[in-house]
């Protein structure tokens, strides 16, 4: 069945708010969506227990990283040198080469690194980061799908659109055109369930930019904090090199699994979400 | 008033870090020392941070005395030396001792056996 989600400000309020509702809905939940009504920002109690149980290694078939390299395969940001500035119409132009470095900067360290990070426990198909940046389309050419991301939103804020319908600007399974983020391709082969995400929506409405991710398979405790850190880090990169201030953060999932038979069956979950949060997180 | 930007323009041409390539007549890397590869690994950060060398130096340090890294800094210099070197899978990540790449001192002794092993002809 599918479970209800109160939204919450922070990446830890949204994410053990997940955990609690999937876990009252009998541990999966189906069509789950999950809000973050400030990207980026962290509640350091849940923050601590996630560490805490994120101890990187095996448990059973699971390979467990801390929360931090699993956000890196959404969003790298230690190689993302901020100017502290965001992109504006009217932004001198030697202040604009320096946010365009930064994001070159970031891209061009990612490209040369990204052989080498296929050889980590499980990125052997490569990392969300590496497709979102590195993506195949059908004329057999590779484009960087951030970067026209950014180009094609610093035009529609030259144009001052201020609200684009989803109709207009978020739905894209095509790389070129659209102003989504696509992940899962057609010929991928569905091993191990990767890649469950699947697609990147960016909506700009009344003035901030939006982000919603679209996972195929939810795995709440191995992966949805970091998950949600790599998205929100990812919505600010974009936010600064747009200069759309940040709006949402959504992940709708098709499948949302609380993980019980890996971390200690329901009373383990249970304690988990007693630690980080005894009473449901409410937004501002 | 001053500009809020100047910082961020333009550094000291002084101050700006080594270029990667290496210069005439520096050892490979393959025969560098762990230390020479220290010095050689800074580099590379902070031209590719494109921050003076002398700042990073200044960077909070690690419990071995040298700089503290992030993971993802330590696999891009590893795949920068890589990339000098010919091989841009110069380690397997899935057998590296996490230690490794916490520091720049580990991250020159796990640059120094993956080179040792390019030069013995063994796979890494």
């Amino acid at each position: 069945m599918s479970a209800c989600v109160e939204t919450a400000d922070t990446v830890g309020g949204a994410w053990v708010n997940t955990l609690r509702a999937v876990a009252g809905a009998g541990g999966t939940s189906v069509n789950t969506v999950t809000t973050v009504l400030a990207p980026g920002t962290e509640d350091a109690t849940v923050r601590a227990v996630v560490d805490e149980v994120l101890t990187p290694g095996r448990r059973g078939h699971t390979h467990v990283q801390t929360v931090e390299t699993v956000a890196n395969t959404l969003f790298p940001a230690a190689l993302y040198r901020s100017p502290g500035y965001r992109w504006s119409p009217d932004l001198p132009h030697e202040h604009e080469q320096v946010l365009d470095s930064a994001a070159d900067g970031l891209f061009g360290r990612y490209a040369e690194m990204a052989p080498l990070l296929r050889t980590a426990n499980g990125n052997s198909q490569g990392t969300y980061f590496e497709r979102i940046t590195d993506w195949p389309v059908p004329d057999g050419r590779m484009v960087n799908q951030l970067a026209d991301r950014i180009q094609y939103l610093r035009n529609a804020r030259r144009q001052r659109h201020q609200s684009n319908n989803v109709a207009d600007i978020a739905v894209g399974f095509d790389a070129e055109g659209g102003t989504g983020l696509q992940v899962y391709a057609a010929t991928d082969r569905r091993q191990q369930g990767f890649p469950c995400l699947v697609h990147i929506d960016l909506t700009v409405h009344a003035g901030r930019l939006h982000m919603l991710a679209l996972y195929r398979n939810w795995y709440l405790i191995t992966k949805g904090y970091g998950n949600l850190l790599g998205l929100s880090r990812l919505l600010l990169f974009l936010s600064e090199q747009t200069g759309y201030p940040v709006g949402e953060l959504a992940v709708a999932a098709g499948t949302a699994d609380c993980e019980r038979s890996t971390y200690g069956g329901r009373r383990g979950v249970d304690q988990i979400i007693e630690k980080a949060a005894p009473v449901a997180v409410a937004a501002r | 008033m001053a500009d809020p930007f100047a910082r961020l323009l333009s550094p000291p041409a002084a101050a700006l870090a080594p270029v990667v390539q290496q210069a005439a007549g520096a050892p490979a890397l393959q025969t560098m020392t762990e230390e020479e590869l220290i010095v050689e690994i800074l580099g590379r950060i902070a031209a590719a941070e494109q921050r003076p060398l002398h700042e990073l130096e200044g960077d909070p340090k690690h419990i071995d005395g040298t700089v503290a890294i992030d993971s993802m800094t330590a696999v891009s210099a590893l795949a920068s030396i890589g990339g000098t070197v010919g091989r841009p899978r110069l380690v397997d990540l899935s057998r590296v001792d996490r230690e490794d790449l916490r520091s720049v001192a580990g991250l020159a002794r796990l640059a120094r056996r993956a080179l040792d092993g390019l030069v013995s002809g063994s796979v890494a």
